[in-house]
């Protein structure tokens, strides 16, 4: 006899507990199916009408200029080889003299509350010209030395008070967090996973939230949700986790931080399609608040 | 043939045709997703692209093999797409104004177990997810399965077991050693 599957049973009784959900009597109807294949299909053959006559017309200009470049003089061309190296860059000196020997090339995640290298942030290293490689929103190529992070002031990224001669220090191979204080100033700290512990992703603090939230935690949930809102800003996690922290916020007695929460949620998504209910949800709501990202102020 | 008729575009062979498997593709789709709003607009997309795809349905396929199988694209599409998150904001907007007046624990029971199941069955790869929901929702055998994910059984055995363990470790659950 087989084993059931899943193991566990408790996820065997979620499963059965899926399984017999009944959906209720779809609304579809064939005529609309119908019509919308009959509108694919006509905007397929025109799509394929369009990329084939473009396709045509490049091979004809390819081949119009093949002619032309058969029936010209060659164009010189400029060949590089090692008798003629491209010229050296300067030597950079080491900005961090007391900087302990560490191997090139340390891959050093950076963990930012409000930094993003893809967009909002650049890093450079001092008295270097090459940008540091960046591998993904929280991991750059780094050798030891010290590095300017520059955050782009905009309407979306309020950071104006941190300037370019902010310089943070990066130890490569080590975690490093990098926040903006309340009087603007950037800060760094190595994370040290004896300290702090591992750093939780954004989907370990929505699913700790939840966790906290079965057991009837609500200070726990809201401490992990504010956590989840600042610490990973545009993750799809933080999205649904602060219209979450907004309305426990408002259900745990607080509206003022529930209003807060979802203005950062405007602010941040202002084209979300709750857009509508976000500010319905608002007009119930204190409307004279004044925040300071989740916090109300005064 | 009924097929043949459907698939030269016959009117009432198609509606006979969805007609026939609308209500099985519909509950497998919520099974899939667990999110009836979601049902109508992908069972629409289902039948537009069994449609769309008539003429290429080799008849040594089952139909319902087949629709599974284009479900199962869909429901893939609709998990990575906002679709899902949109879902999910909506679901954590309803009701802001009763939650101030009802307090913590009705938001907390809000939260229940089969929300959280499928959240977390959401944040499983695609292949695992699909591999899971055949055999342990839609409680297919391993033959079934594979036939219906077009994947090897001894694929489709691992997908589901690891499947099972992500989702453990996603629902906070220990995992035995």
């Amino acid at each position: 006899m087989s084993e059931p599957f899943p193991m566990d049973p408790r996820l065997r009784a979620l499963c059965q507990q899926a399984a017999q959900q009944n959906p209720t009597p779809t609304r579809v109807a064939v005529d609309d199916i119908r019509r919308i294949v009959a509108t694919r299909d006509r905007a397929w053959t025109i799509r394929t009408t369009l990329a084939a006559a473009a396709c045509l017309g490049a091979c004809a200009l390819g081949f119009a200029s093949w002619r032309a470049s058969q029936t010209s003089d060659p164009a010189p061309m400029v060949l590089a080889s090692e008798q003629d190296p491209p010229p050296r860059r300067e030597a950079s000196t080491d900005p961090t003299p007391h900087a302990p020997s560490i191997p090139p090339n340390v891959h050093a995640p950076i963990a930012a509350a409000a930094l993003r290298l893809d967009s909002a942030a650049t890093i450079e290293r001092l008295g270097d010209s090459d940008t540091p490689e960046v591998l993904d929103p929280w991991h750059a190529v780094l050798v030891t030395g010290e590095y300017h992070v520059r955050v782009a002031a905009s309407a979306k990224h309020p950071l104006t008070l941190v300037t370019t001669r902010e310089a943070v220090r990066l130890l490569p191979g080590t975690e490093t967090w990098v926040t903006v204080d309340s009087e603007g100033r950037l800060r760094s700290q190595a994370w040290s996973p004896n300290v702090h512990g591992p750093r939780p992703s954004a989907a370990d603090l929505s699913r700790q939230a939840e966790e906290a939230l079965q057991r009837r935690d609500t200070h726990a949930a809201l401490t992990l949700l504010r956590r989840l809102a600042t610490a990973y800003p545009r993750a799809p996690e933080a999205r649904t986790g602060l219209l979450d922290l907004a309305r426990l916020e408002a259900s745990n007695g607080d509206p003022r931080r529930a209003v807060c929460a979802f203005r950062l949620y405007l602010e941040r998504w202002p084209a979300a399609s709750v857009r509508p209910e976000v500010e319905r949800a608002l007009a119930g709501l204190p409307q004279k608040v004044t925040c300071r990202s989740l916090k109300p102020r005064g | 043939m009924r097929l043949d008729a459907a698939r030269r575009g016959d009117a009432t062979a198609q509606a006979e045709l969805f007609e026939a498997h609308k209500h099985r593709v519909a509950r497998q789709i919520l099974r899939m997703t667990g999110d009836p709003s979601a049902v109508d607009d992908l069972v629409q997309e289902v039948f537009v692209a069994a449609f769309r795809g008539l003429a290429s349905f080799r008849e040594d396929a089952q139909v319902d093999t087949w629709l599974y199988r284009i479900a199962v694209n869909k429901v893939r599409n609709w998990w990575a797409s906002g679709t899902r998150r949109r879902a999910r904001e909506s679901i954590a907007l309803v009701d802001t104004e009763a939650a101030v007046e009802e307090g913590p624990e009705a938001f907390a029971a809000a939260s229940d177990e089969l929300d959280r199941f499928y959240r977390a069955l959401g944040r499983l790869p695609a292949k695992y997810r699909e591999a899971f929901v055949a055999r342990a929702i839609d409680e297919l055998g391993l033959d079934e399965a594979s036939l219906r994910l077009g994947v090897p059984v001894s694929t489709v055995s691992y997908r589901a077991r690891k499947a099972e363990e992500l989702l453990r470790r996603e629902l906070g659950w220990e995992v035995k050693p």
